[in-house]
């Protein structure tokens, strides 16, 4: 945890990164969405394309923040609305202990989140991406990137 | 890998399936699109490519212009031929758009489609971070390294056949659902046709004249009422409706409830029982323009024409079950659940009006406003079998009104209250119920208040004209307000003439409103038991608004007609059509084609916890007595699920192992390990 406090523009410059695992449904449909709406967001934000977020697991969330990433999502669709029944909800239990370990192991927990969007709307997908931006800021300001902590 | 006949064998092993020749060193092809301006307007193409072609196992990186033409296609064709390339990755759209036109192209000479990644630069990048020029290419680099490392390992996945079920399952028995029903059932396919009232037609059977050639819409119908009343290959379920759905395209078992009417199919439909009944309430077919009894048939030509009993009203006095001279009537009745296997679904819920009682300053539906009215009552006012005998009749004196006023937009074009969308269909019926209303009564003045007069295509602007030339007045402004004097009782529609400036109070005797056309009760329920997207305004959301307006997002489920939004008569005919064939097409071939993107069990890791068949939605994963999981591979859907739970990482599913995913993601977080 830093001491001193960091300017804005030095923690937007720490945000290079940031790996959004995008179902093959809403996910993907809601960000292919927004694109075609020319909605602008932060691009730092990387997608990868899965078939589904109940799909990823530990060890991909590790794998990507091991390799430089400094925040991951996933995105799947609405609650209820999984095109695979509740991959979505596993998901969500998912990063829900994934954030537990993270508070243990002494990060903070908004390196991890899970969201949801709509194919049909590309706000949707937007507005998950600014939020992650958001709280990742906080998050670096107060204790510092998941790189300064190892 | 071209689909080979018949090939469903079973097999133990998955793990053998996907084994291809690993030892073959992957020659990699990259391809950057620049999309006219698309992409290349915003990311560096030339130095993207540049960077691919120095990436381990790229053999060729080049960038051109338009990737999906023919030279594209065919320039990712010839590095194939000539360089020896065995995966290619293009850089351009999304996956969805062209990721099959090169997919297809690499299958054409001699490639498995799955050995193609498509990398999206465009929805992703180019068009999100357009002020961000440097960013953006920075990050398109990323991108096309990790569709390179993607593609690395990508393993072939073979198609196999899937055979279909030769029927169909239509929802809805309005235009829409009896043209895609006659359509398939005349193609040879046995249509379920399912339709929650207890008559068929729909909404089209209720208006009076159809625009523009103000032709009876019920001489129109009925031709085809009757025609898929009596064809042999469909089955009509009245007062019906799906309970539930399983399965995917090609193969759907369907639940389907069917209420009673109480009235046995032996009714003769001579009256009796109605003449006889005691019970009258207003008629929901009617739009509560006429009384019906408790045991009833909406309308006099009614599909089937069965007598049907309101349970809910009658007060069970038996006249009808005594008079009936066939004994048809039977209060025992109870409904009963059909269980139906089809290959495709068509939806054809259709709309209904939007209901402006949510206006306030309208006062629709208030005491003392009985005179505003919409513009499916005008119709029902209207029609040769109504009432007031096809007169305009004010509702509160039953007098013939000196002056009508027609609202337009009304639950359309709106911000604040009711919708966004223009339903398109509104101004061409005030036009046309005017100009019969000012040709029935040359006396009476007619007026309509329009914010924009909307009639594109053949025909609809010469009925503009002629309602014009007879005398119906137009007055562009949104009215305000409707008002009523409390001593006369008077109405008067308060508006601003936009065209002159000036306020106009106007004396209207009675006021129809031109309701929007919203989606239908109960769509909700059912658009979650069918797992298919709605759009934001509720309407069932079609996979591509321009290429392919009538499948819906999920595979073998078709949209026809005003689910998918506003249409007019003619518009809906031709997209039911569009439906039936598509929907009919699975079902004619015969089989679909089914990627075998399914998981694969290393024996060796798996210490049989069954925890992989627990999270299995589909129940693809079956475990035999001594633990051993098998998939089952055409039930699977490729979620991948199953991974993340198998705590030895024996499951994976092919193309999106955890070894493969690492490489993509090595690339995308930037590379180089952070900490050891």
């Amino acid at each position: 945890m830093s001491d001193c406090e960091t300017p804005d523009g030095l923690i937007q410059e720490k945000i290079q990164n940031i790996v959004v695992f995008m179902c093959n449904e809403c996910g993907q449909g809601s960000a292919n969405t927004a694109g075609v709406a020319r909605m602008g967001y932060n691009p730092a934000i990387r997608i990868i394309r899965v078939q589904c977020t109940g799909q990823i697991g530990p060890i991909q969330i590790m794998d990507a923040l091991n390799n430089g990433a400094d925040a991951v999502a996933c995105v799947g669709c609405c609650l209820g609305a999984c095109h695979f029944f509740n991959g979505n909800i596993l998901s969500m239990h998912r990063i829900k202990l994934m954030k537990k370990l993270f508070k243990e192991l002494g990060y903070s927990d908004q390196f991890v989140n899970q969201y949801t969007s709509r194919a049909a709307e590309g706000e949707t997908a937007v507005g998950d991406f600014e939020d992650i931006v958001d709280r990742l800021t906080t998050a670096i300001k107060e204790e510092g990137t998941i790189k300064d902590g190892c | 890998m071209t689909v080979k006949e018949g090939k469903v064998k079973e097999t133990e092993n998955l793990g053998e399936m996907v084994e291809t020749e690993e030892s073959e060193e992957p020659r990699i092809g990259v391809f950057v699109c620049h999309c006219g301006h698309n992409i290349a307007g915003t990311v560096d193409v030339a130095k993207v490519a540049e960077y691919a072609s120095t990436l381990p196992n790229v053999v060729k990186a080049e960038h051109y212009m338009f990737m999906c033409s023919k030279p594209g296609v065919q320039m990712v064709k010839d590095s194939i031929e000539e360089l020896g390339v065995n995966r290619t990755v293009v850089a351009s759209c999304s996956k969805n758009q062209h990721g099959r036109t090169f997919a297809k192209a690499i299958e054409e000479v001699g490639l498995n489609k799955h050995r193609h990644q498509q990398v999206n630069v465009r929805e992703y990048d180019s068009w999100v971070h357009q002020k961000e020029k440097e960013k953006a290419t920075q990050k398109a680099m990323r991108l096309v390294e990790a569709g390179v490392n993607r593609s690395r390992k990508l393993e072939d996945v073979e198609t196999r056949r899937v055979e279909t079920t030769k029927a169909a399952l239509v929802i809805g028995a309005g235009i829409a659902g009896l043209r895609s029903a006659f359509d398939m059932a005349e193609l040879g396919i046995p249509v379920v046709l399912v339709e929650r009232e207890s008559t068929i037609g729909g909404h089209m059977t209720r208006l009076n004249k159809t625009f523009p050639t103000l032709e009876c819409p019920q001489c129109s119908i009925s031709p085809l009422t009757n025609g898929v009343a009596n064809h042999p290959l469909i089955e009509l379920y009245t007062n019906a409706q799906v309970k539930s759905v399983e399965g995917s395209l090609g193969n759907f078992e369907i639940e389907i409830e069917i209420k009673p009417r109480y009235v046995k199919d032996n009714c003769t439909s001579c009256g009796d029982c109605a003449a006889n009944c005691p019970v009258e309430v207003p008629s929901e077919w009617d739009k509560g323009m006429s009384m019906r009894n408790a045991i009833y048939k909406a309308y006099p030509q009614a599909i089937p024409a069965t007598f049907v009993r309101d349970k809910i009203n009658c007060i069970e006095c038996n006249t009808c079950i005594n008079i009936c001279p066939v004994q048809a009537i039977d209060f025992s009745m109870e409904s009963e659940t059909k269980t139906v296997k089809v290959g495709s679904i068509i939806v054809a819920a259709g709309y209904q009006e939007y209901d402006p009682t949510e206006i306030e300053p309208y006062h629709y539906g208030q005491e003392g406003y009985e005179d505003v009215i919409t513009q499916l009552k005008l119709e029902r006012m209207l029609s040769p079998t109504s009432l007031t005998n096809s007169q305009v009749l004010r509702p509160t004196d039953g007098k013939i009104p000196e002056s009508v006023v027609m609202i337009q937009c009304v639950g359309s074009r709106n911000d604040q209250v009711g919708n966004k969308y223009c339903t398109g269909v509104c101004c061409k019926f005030a036009i046309k119920n005017a100009r019969i209303i000012k040709e029935m009564y040359p006396d009476m003045d007619v007026s309509i208040c329009y914010i924009d007069i909307r009639t594109p295509g053949l025909n609809f602007e010469e009925l503009y004209k002629s309602a014009q030339e007879i005398g119906v007045r137009f007055i562009r402004g949104r009215p305000s307000e409707i008002i009523r004097d409390p001593i006369s009782g008077e109405l008067k529609v308060i508006v601003e003439d936009t065209l002159s400036q000036t306020p106009l109070q106007l004396n209207a005797d009675l006021v129809v409103l031109s309701a929007a056309m919203v989606p239908p009760e109960g769509i909700g329920p059912l658009g979650s038991k069918l797992h298919v997207l709605r759009s934001q305004e509720g309407f069932l959301k079609e996979f591509h608004i321009k290429m392919n307006p009538t499948l819906s997002s999920k595979g073998g489920i078709f949209l026809a007609g005003t689910i998918q939004g506003p249409k007019d008569i003619s518009e809906t005919v031709a997209h039911a059509g569009s439906a039936a064939a598509l929907a009919a097409a699975p079902l004619v071939r015969g089989y679909i084609e089914k990627e075998m993107l399914v998981p694969s069990v290393d024996y060796d890791l798996c210490v049989k916890c069954g925890l992989c068949k627990t999270v299995c939605a589909p129940a693809a994963i079956d475990i035999d007595e001594n633990g051993i999981p098998t998939v089952n591979e055409v039930a699977c859907k490729s979620c991948g699920m199953c991974m993340p739970v198998c705590p030895t990482a024996a499951i994976q599913l092919i193309n999106f192992s955890d070894d493969q995913l690492l490489d993509e993601i090595i690339a995308v977080s930037g590379g180089g390990i952070v900490c050891e």
